[in-house]
């Protein structure tokens, strides 16, 4: 038995040894589904577990039935037994009944006794029936059925006998026959005890036999039986996680990009399916997969040929992928170029700016467009205009950014000329004063405005640009009319030009000249003004300026002409005739009037009144015209600044210096005192006194001709003022004779201006004199009172 | 109907005489201190003769005369001037409808005639 069970765990632990190599060829049963196949497990499992089972039960029953053998054989035994003490029974109980002659009793025991015999006698004859014993002494059978065919004839007999009343052939019968019977049960007891001790000694052997094959049995049976589940279980595993880990290595392989990866496909079970569907995905995926590759060489393509510079960068700023163009344009290297490399790129100045931009873009996740110049692969930098932008995934993080950049170096260039020429607009309008604008009607406002314009109107910047009332405010309101006017000339379709002034927020008052030009829309309507506004402020002073010293000239000249005899008759001709006019006009109405049938007195003696008025009158301007001729008036009296009255003369006779070649210096004291005075006489004299001086160097040459003006504060009461040339000079003795009326040394002069000057100078309260210079030329002196403190004036 | 004079002229004395003489030979006179009142006024169309001074403040008598010339409201005119040796004004003074210049101070005789004339007078071609 052992020698059998442990050729079986070789034969099993073989069949392990080998089964890798099967299932790893083939999966046996593969073609069933894995429920079928756990379910044939579990049945298998279960059938070997029942098998083991059966083994135990009939182990069991067999000792049970030993058992029963033994009992059995105990039972026929006791049986036996019983018959002989029935036996025994009969005989004691019946001679005692024997003994008191007692019939009736007699018949009772001995039913009882007989019943009670060949009941126990049926049994002992069923027990032996039943445990038929090879080999039992037939004898026992024989005796038993003697026994009970015997015993109650004998107790027939005896009743009889008793019935009779014989008693001691009773008790005869009793102690012969039934002693005989006694002595054979007592044989029957020995045989059957005999036969039996022989049964017992073989159940018992073959139940101890029993119960040591069920002692093997039982743990063999469990052993079998779970190296069968074992067995299974593994095979179940097996057949199980072989496909799977080849579909796990199959995915393992996708996962890295291996799209050829095909799984082999065995029997026709879930996995096996699932294989077929993992090779067909793994076969979709290559397609895809080369699609895509084929799609992604052709956007590579795209991206390096379109006509910008493209990269993508990281979530933090670092590049990570840049196109080939750039890589042209730059001579720079995928490597050189990614993570932060592109930027030693960027021209040195502009670096530090678009860092800081690109920086916060990425901080900020907004993005960004920037202007910076790139070195180009010849060294030349670039003007690129650089747009990022975040992409960002559905939660909103940012996963990419992606960027681009454009050449705008011709738009630069083009940018730096017209700024360029912008500037040199602005400097042309600002030297040239000129502004130019645009007024839009639509929207009622001005749309542009020069530097030049703004600085005209003092505007340092425009918040919204003004409407046309907010600039019309600023014209002064005299003028605003007469611009209004023309400005709505223009909205109408004319150029139109104003001149006009315009009061400044600051206060200044500026002289300004605008000229409007009407643009006109598709429709034909004006739109726009256009227009230039000149600052003509200056020249409006200087205009001003040159009128006022035309009219001095003029005041001058008139002063020289009334100087001049010839035209002093003519003046005098003129002032006297306007009155004398009047006199003869009215002499001749007068006589009209009186001349009359009727005289009119009263219009005769108006127009004879006006002969008396007029008359005083001219008699009032000759006696004016003799006092200026004769030098004797002053005319007004105010206070002047003797400086400028003489800086204003100089402004008179410059070109007349500057033809001649003279140079003019002044010396003039600052604190000099104010003098009282009529302005243009003090001029003439000055402008005679410098005009003389001119002309007395005309004839000079190898030196300079230097005209020196001094003025100074002589004492506390006067001033004087001393003119100076480098001319031929004076005799000393006809110093005092240049003074005199008609005395001149000028081929073309009268004579007369310096004994003029001398008689204005005179009525002044001052004086004029002539001293020798040092050197070559002549100085001519006059002082004049101070401002209150000359003389009162004759009139 | 009675011709009216006008008398342009910025000097009282002038003006005032002129007045008198005029209305004296029974003539109607209006007088006007410079050529802008005269312009200003309602006179220049019915005037008949103007008695203009060459010289006047602002626009000048014969600025005047060509200004009623270019407006074809033309009227005889009688130029007068204070400075007699003026030569060039008299040629300025000169058109189709200057009938006289004459020179102050001047004659009664002088002056009526040439308003005698000025009142017949037809602007030469």
């Amino acid at each position: 038995m052992t020698g059998r069970a442990k050729s079986m765990l070789a034969a099993i632990s073989e069949w392990i040894r080998r089964s890798p190599h099967v299932f790893r060829n083939r999966v046996p049963f593969g073609g069933a589904s894995i429920g079928a196949r756990l379910t044939a497990c579990f049945v298998v499992i279960l059938l070997s577990m029942m098998a083991a089972d059966l083994v135990t039960v009939w182990q069991f029953r067999r000792i049970t039935a030993e058992a029963r053998r033994l009992v059995r054989a105990d039972e026929t035994s006791l049986s036996v037994v019983r018959i002989h003490f029935d036996v025994e029974t009969f005989r004691d109980k019946l001679a005692a009944v024997t003994t008191t002659h007692d019939i009736r009793q007699f018949r009772m025991e001995a039913a009882s006794l007989r019943q009670k015999f060949v009941e126990d006698v049926a049994q002992s004859q069923q027990l032996l029936r039943a445990s038929d014993v090879p080999g039992r002494d037939p004898a026992i059978a024989s005796g038993l059925e003697t026994l009970r065919t015997t015993l109650p004839s004998q107790l027939d007999t005896t009743i009889e006998l008793a019935s009779a009343g014989d008693w001691p052939a009773v008790d005869l019968r009793l102690r012969n026959q039934v002693q005989a019977l006694i002595e054979l049960t007592a044989l029957l007891v020995e045989k059957v005890d005999r036969d039996v001790s022989q049964e017992r000694a073989q159940a018992v052997e073959s139940g101890n036999q029993a119960h040591q094959q069920l002692v093997l049995v039982l743990p063999v049976a469990a052993l079998l039986t779970l190296l069968v589940a074992v067995a299974l279980g593994w095979y179940a595993t097996r057949s199980i996680t072989d496909p799977l880990s080849e579909l796990e290595a199959g995915a393992q392989a996708l996962a890295q990009g291996d799209f050829q990866h095909q799984v082999t496909i065995r029997g026709h079970d879930e996995l096996a399916q699932l294989g077929q569907v993992f090779n067909h995905t793994a076969r979709q995926l290559a397609a895809l997969y080369e699609t895509l590759r084929r799609n992604e060489a052709l956007f590579r393509l795209t991206i390096d040929t379109i006509p910008a510079y493209v990269w993508s960068a990281l979530p933090d700023g670092s590049v990570d992928f840049i196109n080939q163009r750039w890589l042209e344009f730059s001579g720079m290297n995928s490597n050189q170029t990614f993570g932060w490399g592109w930027e030693a790129a960027v021209h040195p100045e502009d670096r530090d700016g678009f860092l800081e931009a690109w920086r916060a873009a990425v901080a900020s996740g907004k993005g960004m467009e920037a202007e910076a110049r790139v070195r180009s692969a010849d060294g030349q930098y670039r003007w690129l205009l650089i747009r990022n932008v975040p992409l960002r995934d559905e939660t909103g993080k940012i996963v990419k950014w992606y960027g681009t950049s454009t050449d705008i170096e011709d738009r630069k260039r083009t940018e730096q000329t017209l700024r360029q020429s912008e500037a040199y607009l602005a400097e042309g309008q600002r030297l040239a004063h000129t502004g130019s604008w645009a007024f839009d009607l639509p929207s009622n406002r001005y749309i542009y405005a020069s530097e030049e314009c703004l600085r005209i109107f003092e505007i340092d910047a425009i918040q919204d640009w003004p409407t046309r009332e907010a600039i019309s405010r600023l014209i002064h309101p005299e003028d605003w009319d007469r611009v209004n006017r023309s400005f709505e000339k223009s909205v109408r379709g004319e150029m139109t030009e104003s001149e006009f002034r315009v009061l400044l927020p600051s206060g200044t008052v500026k002289h300004i000249q605008v000229t409007r030009h009407p643009v006109l829309n598709d429709a034909g309507d004006v739109a726009r003004l256009v227009g230039t506004v000149i600052d003509v402020t200056e020249r409006k002073r200087a205009e001003e300026e040159r009128e006022r010293l035309r009219q001095l000239e003029a005041d001058l000249r008139h002063v020289n002409r009334v100087s001049v005899m010839g035209e002093l008759a003519a003046s005098v001709a003129h002032e006297v005739n306007q009155p004398l006019s009047g006199v003869v006009s009215n002499g001749s109405a007068c006589l009209r009037w009186l001349a009359g049938d009727v005289p009119n007195v009263e219009e005769a003696r108006e127009t004879a009144r006006r002969i008396v008025r007029d008359g005083k009158r001219a008699g009032e301007i000759i006696a004016r015209i003799r006092a200026m001729a004769t030098k004797s008036a002053a005319t007004r009296q105010e206070e002047l600044d003797l400086n400028g009255t003489i800086r204003e003369v100089l402004a008179l006779a410059g070109d007349e210096a500057k033809k001649r070649s003279v140079v003019i210096q002044t010396q003039f004291a600052d604190d000099l005192s104010p003098v009282s005075g009529d302005r243009v006489q003090l001029q003439q004299v000055v402008l005679n006194l410098v005009m003389n001086a001119i002309e007395a160097m005309s004839s000079v040459d190898g030196r300079a001709r230097e005209l020196v003006i001094t003025t100074r504060n002589i004492d506390a009461g006067q001033v004087q003022a001393t003119v100076r040339d480098s001319g031929t000079g004076l005799d000393p003795n006809a110093i005092d004779k240049a003074f005199d009326p008609f005395y001149t040394t000028k081929s073309g002069g009268m004579g007369m201006g310096l004994s003029i000057s001398r008689s204005i100078v005179q009525a002044h309260g001052g004086r004029l004199w002539a001293t020798a210079h040092d050197g070559p030329g002549t100085m001519f002196h006059f002082a004049l009172p101070k401002h209150h403190d000359r003389p009162t004036t004759k009139v | 109907m009675t011709p009216v004079i006008a008398v342009v002229d910025d000097d009282i004395s002038v003006r005032e005489s002129l007045e008198s003489l005029i209305r004296s030979v029974g003539l109607a006179v209006r007088v006007f201190a410079s050529a802008e009142e005269f312009l200003e006024s309602a006179e220049p169309a019915k005037t008949d003769c103007l008695i203009l001074d060459v010289r006047l403040p602002g626009m000048s008598g014969i600025e005047l005369n060509r200004q009623l010339l270019d407006s074809s409201r033309g009227r005889p005119v009688v130029f007068m001037t204070a400075h007699g040796y003026d030569d060039r004004a008299r040629l300025e003074a000169a058109s189709a409808w200057t009938v006289a210049c004459l020179t102050k101070p001047f004659g009664e005789d002088e002056l009526l005639d040439a308003v005698q004339a000025a009142l017949k007078w037809k602007p030469s071609a």
